[in-house]
Order: structure tokens, then sequence, then C-alpha cells
């Protein structure tokens, strides 16, 4: 007897699935943990090499886990594909710091995918029927990170007295948000490149800003890191189709 | 910082160098990245818009300090002052962006403002949107040669355009204003009384009053028709309980000349809840 596939879409995007001629196969599911020791963080402003390398290691693993399940699936695909990534000192061992990541998503069989090569996407399928109907289709997860270390506001004698008392930029402390930010961005077009995007689509973003090293002499450093996640899509050679839209009232 | 046509002066030189290669150009592919969702991203192309990137511009910002009046309704203008010169330099970097990617313009633009427990004198100010270009060459940039800003969403940008509007410009305009506390006698006669609380009514509508003339007066200043979208916020960032911000923002459109008339819209029964 043929098993029962299991998806993490709902009874509309089921049927909107079926419509577009793909099977939902079976939820498929990637995870990683590590733990990094707390590092020591230098008085020069650079990369958080060590959780940078954590990262991209955890990311290739629950890639291949995904692709793995799928794999054994017989899928050609995975639709609706969520990550998720945290850091946490709990549970951690003295002097570490955990990091968590978990992919998770829905195996399918797209009669139209051609290609040999297996894609994995965080759309919807309402996303790819729209995407399919615009002549497009995914090919694969666009993922960037970055985490940076900058050390910022060395406080400057001649600002006076009043000084923090005025308006202004820091603009050291600026340019850390920044930099993450390209670098994440950067790595997450090389990976859209890699996979033969044209582009990427409903990309979503983590940011944050947190305080590290030592405040010695008005001295502040701050970590700042930077996630992104989208889906590569590319032109699909076979598909004539045009999107058509009129204006519509909808009442509920 | 004003924006300049062509400066870049805002931008770091890595974002310079990955805006330029996201151009394609020199046997490089071109690659575009885009926070639409898939439904926007189809309706701009749709408009005859490709989106070209991504763009942010960010600025940590150490706000500096003003005395209050006690006992009185006033406006803080060092306060007013840094969350208008916070936000004009990350919308500024963001159009710079936009300007290397030789854009039309930005939608779907957001305006964030994160406060820090370890720095409660700063805030980040950020603002992204998708920079997007017209397919056919068409001008969609601002009387200063501007790529237009606004914080419509993919559909309603669609919907604008087939309405015959352009956008021009996100407009705002802002004040951080001090709320008077009562006197000692004056709570004591209100003790067991419904009564209105006249100094906190008139702040507010002091502080709403501002923020919308200065919208609409950016807004003017654009050469715009009307503004679209028009929202009033109230944030306190952390401040003081009787300190409150009033952000008016929206988007300042103009007539497209020679549009069609809005078509008729058909009806549809939604199968969602």
């Amino acid at each position: 007897m043929q098993s029962p596939w299991i998806a993490t879409v709902d009874s509309r995007e089921l049927s909107t699935l079926l419509g577009l001629g793909i099977e939902p196969v079976r939820q498929v599911f990637g995870a990683s943990v590590r733990a990094i020791s707390l590092t020591s963080f230098p008085i020069t402003t650079c990369l958080v090499q060590i959780e940078m390398d954590a990262y991209y290691q955890m990311l290739d693993e629950c890639l291949q886990a995904v692709h793995a399940e799928a794999e054994r699936l017989s899928a050609n695909g995975v639709v609706d594909c969520q990550l998720t990534y945290e850091t946490t000192l709990e549970g951690a061992p003295a002097g570490y710091r955990l990091l968590r990541m978990q992919m998770i998503g829905t195996g399918v069989l797209d009669e139209r995918n051609l290609s040999s090569q297996r894609y994995v996407a965080a759309c919807t399928a309402t996303e790819l029927l729209g995407l399919h109907r615009a002549g497009f289709q995914p090919c694969g997860l666009a993922v960037g990170h970055c985490s940076f270390y900058q050390v910022a506001w060395r406080q400057k004698p001649k600002r006076g007295p009043l000084g923090s008392w005025m308006n202004e930029e820091v603009a050291e402390l600026t340019q850390g948000p920044y930099t993450a930010r390209e670098i994440a961005m950067s790595r997450m077009t090389d990976m859209a490149q890699k996979c033969g995007g044209v582009g990427i689509v409903a990309v979503k973003y983590q940011s944050s800003v947190i305080p590290s090293g030592s405040l010695v002499d008005g001295t502040m450093a701050a970590v700042c890191r930077m996630s992104m996640i989208g889906t590569a899509i590319r032109r699909n050679p076979k598909s004539d189709s045009e999107v058509s839209i009129s204006l519509a009232v909808k009442v509920n | 910082m004003p924006y300049v046509q062509g400066s870049f002066e805002g931008l770091p030189d890595a974002a310079r160098r990955r805006l330029t290669e996201m151009r394609g150009g020199e046997g490089k592919k071109g690659l575009f990245t885009s926070d639409l969702s898939v439904n926007e991203f189809l309706l701009c192309q749709e408009a005859s818009f490709d989106p070209v990137g991504l763009v942010m511009g960010s600025s940590i910002y150490h706000i500096g300090f003003q005395a209050q009046k006690f006992y009185q309704n006033q406006e803080l203008e060092v306060l007013t002052q840094a969350m208008y010169e916070a936000r004009e330099l990350a919308m500024t970097r963001m159009e710079e962006e936009a300007d290397v990617l030789g854009a039309d313009g930005i939608v779907g633009v957001r305006l964030e403002v994160t406060r820090y427990e370890w720095g409660a004198s700063m805030a980040e100010f950020m603002a992204v949107g998708t920079a997007i270009k017209h397919r056919g060459g068409g001008n969609y940039r601002t009387l200063d040669n501007r790529p237009f800003t606004s914080d419509l969403s993919g559909q309603d940008f669609w919907t604008l355009l087939k309405a015959g509007y352009q956008p021009l410009s996100l407009v705002m305009g802002t004040c951080v204003y001090h709320v008077a506390h009562q006197g000692v006698m004056q709570a004591m006669k209100q003790v067991g009384r419904n009564i209105e609380m006249p100094n906190y009514t008139q702040a507010l509508y002091d502080a709403r009053e501002l923020a919308l003339s200065r919208m609409q007066a950016e807004a003017e200043r654009e050469g715009a028709a009307g503004i679209v979208g028009a929202q009033v916020r109230e944030n306190s960032h952390g401040w003081d309980s009787h300190v409150i911000e009033y952000f008016a923002v929206g988007t300042a459109v103009k007539p497209i000349p020679g549009t069609n008339p809005v078509p008729e819209p058909t009806l549809t029964l939604s199968l969602n809840d």
C-alpha cells in the first residue's frame, strides 16, 4: 500500500500545487546544531570568521539533509522551504555558544522541472503559480549571512564636554551594519548566480547589533549580524504564457 | 546630508562595487535582488517595471538632549531634528544605491527605527526598498532627477499607475512633543470626576498638526497633486512617558498626462476567510 504523503502546505495551497502539476510527496527536514567558543575579540574591526564558517557549514549540512531526504522520496523539488537560525547561550557548555539551524519544506514531484537539477525554494504554491504564469521558475535558495565585529566610537577629546549632548551620527558604528549587509548580500547573490538565477525574489532579512568586547577608553564595539534569504529564479524557456491582470473587487 | 545627483558619498566602497556588478556589463551577467513578494514582482513586471535591486540605507545616530519644561506642552526641537536628520541620512543613502543601479524609483520603502538597550541615546535608522526601472525608458524620476521613492506595495503601485497617477516621493513630517505634567492642585480637583485632560488633548492635536503640515509642505515642494497611503504613527522610542513622536508618512503622487480612465473593477468572490 502506498504511504500517505505529508505536506506543510494547507488545503488551498495543495489545490494550487496539484493544479500546477506539482504533487507533494513528503515533508523534508534538515537541522544542524553547533557549539562555537566565545571568541575573544581583537581591538580591530574584522569578520567574526568562526561564526561565519559555522553558519555556512550548518547551511551546507541542512541543505544536504534536505536534498538527501528529497532524493530518497524521488522528489525533484522542495517548496515552501523555511530556514530558522538562532544563537543562544542556553544549554551551551561553559565558554561556548550554541548555533541552531533548521530547514523545513515540502518535497514535491514537479512535472514542469525538466532539468536534472532539484530545486529548493522558499516560495509557496501560490507564488509558484504566479512565477510559472509569468514564465519564471525557481532554481534554488539564495542565502547570505555575515557576522561583523565593528570597533567604533573612539571618544575624541576635541568634542568638548557637551559633545555627547548633541545630535550627531555615529559614523563608525553605522559602518558595521553596512559592511555586514554588503557581505551578506554579496554571498546571497553569489549563491543565486551559482544555481543559474537571473534574480532573487521575496528576500527576507534579519539584522542585529549587539555590543561586545571592551568599553575601555570610550571605545565601543559591536557584533553586527545580517542574514538574508530569498528564492533565486530563472526564465523558463518553454513557457510562452503571459500574466493577465485586471482590477477586481474582493467580496469578503 | 542632502541628496546630490550623482554623488555616492554616503556609500561604502564595497556597496558601490557590489551594486555596479549587479548592473552587469563587461562580460558579467546582471542579477537583481528584491524583497518584493512574488505577486508584487509580477505586478511590477506587468506595469513594465523591472526590479533592479534591494536597496538600503542606514545610520546609527546619537540623539542629543533637550531640557523639558515640566508643566508646559512644547515641541522638543532637538529631538525632532534628530529624527528628521537620521531618517534623511538613511533615505539619501538608499537613493544613492538606487542611483548606482540606474533605477527610476524605489517601491515598498520601509523606514525602521531600532533602539538598543545598550545605547540609550542611540538609535539605528534604516530605509529599505526595491529599486525598479521602467522597461520602456519612461521618465519616472522626480523634478530634481532623483529616483522616486514610495512606501506603496507592489499591488498599490500597480493600482496607482492604472488609476493614472505616478509616485513622486515618500514624504514625511515628524514632531517630537513633550506633554505637560499636571500640577498637584489640578490633579486634586479632578479626583473622582469624569473630566477631559485638556493638556493631553491639546498636545496630541498640536503634535499631529505639526507632523501633518510638515508632510504636506514636503509634498507641495515636490509639486504633488496629493498624498496617498498617508499614515500618522505615534511612537515613544523608549523616551520618557510624556515624550511622544508623531510621524506622518505617505507617498506624494502626480497625474500621468494622457492616461486612460480607470477601468471598471471586476467583482470577485474570494475563497479566503
